[in-house]
């Protein structure tokens, strides 16, 4: 007679948990949609955030200028600024 | 090739540079150096001027096809003259001889610089436009800049008397007209490399420039002719015995021995050969092969001798003999009509142009062997006996008309 009284009970808690189980997933929609107005200022936080970013792209050292340009495409400059050419005179003879 | 002043060696064309790809880049990305410096010797610290000489790592970055191949290019390996060398050495003597190499032959190793922005540097370098790439090398101060004392003098007519290759004369064409870039650059050691296919089809390394298929070859523009198909007798009698040029060639250079030293004075490399003169002689093929059947071809006479670098050692060239000291020529200086094709008896039963014994040097015979001509093609066209004639090599019976007799 125990036996079966204790069958009763834990039918019963059962049938107790799948119906607050019930309950509780019915109460999520609800917590989203309210939810959703309030998440719309931290996107548009996020994105102020994001205006940040180009200053730091901008903080990046940009390349020099080609600055040997500046000597190598003055004929007078090169010819002012030319080592003397050692004259060393070859003493191949014959055709290479 | 006129020899550039200092300043004009390194003078960039601003206008024009600067506005191709290459003049985008950073010079200090393939030159290095510093180039934010005050003064010339500081901007100049660390300054590689000839970066191409590590392709792999400059050139390589965005030309890598090009330089996927360069390992097997006879103008980058050299491979040509070490396989010449290890033929006539032995091993225990490569040492020596490498060392040799890197003071001497090594210099002609081009880089991509020395034909794409620069005269080689062999030949006193500088830019040839401005330091703006040339994606076709210069044909007077690149090719020949190298190769100017044969293939140069030949090709441009520069030997007294002897008239500039048909293809230049009346062609304009320049060396890339034939030799283009895929071949210069190498090939891949692979066919699959570029056409798919369902075997492996791995390329033997090429260890001299007569080995494999021929590029370029006559028969890319002169299929008909090289087949004998195009009418011409000489043509259908000949295109598989001889190369075109023992008919289509005239008189080229020859050297006798080159000597290499170094300067006791200026510690500077230096070479002297003993003699250059013109010749023409049809000598035998010392290296028939499928691509090239030919029996005959010209031969010229190139600068050895069993002494050539004595300087470094004392018999360095033990088995000389293994080669022969009239090699096989490709003379760039083809003509249409030359003393060879005015008639059969101008080649046959004339010894004066085959290379036969007598014309070679006693020291020198048994190396060439393989070239010397024992026997020279007989006469054509005479009447041995009443009725029975020869012609073109087969002996026939009855009365030619004279046209087949002498073509």
């Amino acid at each position: 007679m125990s036996q079966q009284i204790k069958t009763l009970v834990f039918t019963l808690v059962g049938f107790l948990i799948l119906a607050l189980g019930a309950c509780s997933q019915a109460a999520v929609p609800i917590q989203t949609i309210t939810i959703l107005p309030e998440a719309a200022p931290t996107v548009t936080a996020v994105a102020t955030a994001a205006i940040t970013i180009p200053i730091e792209v901008a903080a990046v050292e940009e390349a020099p200028p080609n600055e040997c340009l500046v000597c190598h495409t003055e004929k007078q400059r090169l010819i002012d600024t030319a080592d003397p050419e050692e004259e060393t005179p070859s003493e191949s003879t014959g055709v290479g | 090739m006129a020899p550039l002043e200092p300043w004009e060696k390194v003078l960039i064309n601003g206008a024009v540079f600067t506005e191709t790809v290459h003049g985008h880049i950073d010079c200090a990305d393939c030159h290095q150096g510093d180039q934010l410096a005050a003064d010339k010797e500081a901007a100049h610290t660390g300054l590689v001027s000839r970066p191409s000489k590590d392709a792999e790592t400059v050139c390589g970055e965005c030309h890598h096809n090009i330089l996927a191949t360069q390992d097997s290019s006879l103008h980058n390996t050299l491979a040509g003259y070490w396989t010449v060398l290890e033929t006539r050495s032995v091993p225990e003597n490569h040492a020596t001889l490498g060392e040799m190499f890197g003071n001497h032959c090594g210099t002609c190793h081009t880089t991509c610089g020395d034909c794409h922005v620069s005269q080689p540097h062999e030949v006193g370098g500088g830019f040839i436009n401005g330091h703006v790439f040339q994606r076709t090398p210069s044909m007077t101060r690149n090719c020949t800049a190298c190769h100017g004392s044969r293939v140069g003098n030949e090709y441009l007519g520069k030997n007294e008397g002897i008239r500039a290759d048909v293809h230049f004369r009346q062609g304009r064409m320049t060396c890339v007209s034939c030799h283009t870039g895929a071949q210069m650059h190498g090939q891949a050691s692979n066919c699959n490399d570029c056409h798919a296919g369902p075997v492996d089809a791995t390329l033997p390394e090429r260890r001299h420039r007569y080995e494999g298929i021929q590029t370029p070859s006559c028969g890319s523009c002169h299929p008909a002719a090289t087949t004998g198909q195009d009418g011409i007798e000489m043509h259908a009698q000949h295109s598989a015995d001889l190369s075109c040029q023992v008919c289509h060639s005239v008189t080229y250079t020859s050297c006798d021995g080159c000597h290499v030293a170094i300067s006791e004075r200026t510690g500077n490399p230096f070479f002297a050969t003993e003699a250059t003169y013109l010749t023409f002689f049809i000598g035998q093929n010392p290296i028939r092969s499928l691509q090239r059947p030919y029996r005959y071809v010209p031969v010229r006479h190139i600068p050895i001798a069993p002494t050539s670098y004595e300087f470094y050692g004392e018999n360095l060239l033990p088995n000389f003999d293994a080669l022969p000291t009239w090699a096989h020529a490709t003379p760039h200086n083809i003509q249409r009509n030359t003393p060879q094709t005015e008639s059969c008896n101008a080649c046959h039963g004339n010894a004066e142009i085959f290379l036969t014994a007598d014309k070679v040097k006693p020291e020198e015979l048994e190396a060439n062997r393989p070239v010397i001509v024992e026997i020279v093609p007989p006469l054509l066209g005479v009447t041995l006996t009443n009725g029975i004639t020869v012609t073109n090599g087969i002996t026939t019976t009855g009365a030619l008309p004279p046209a087949q007799t002498t073509p």
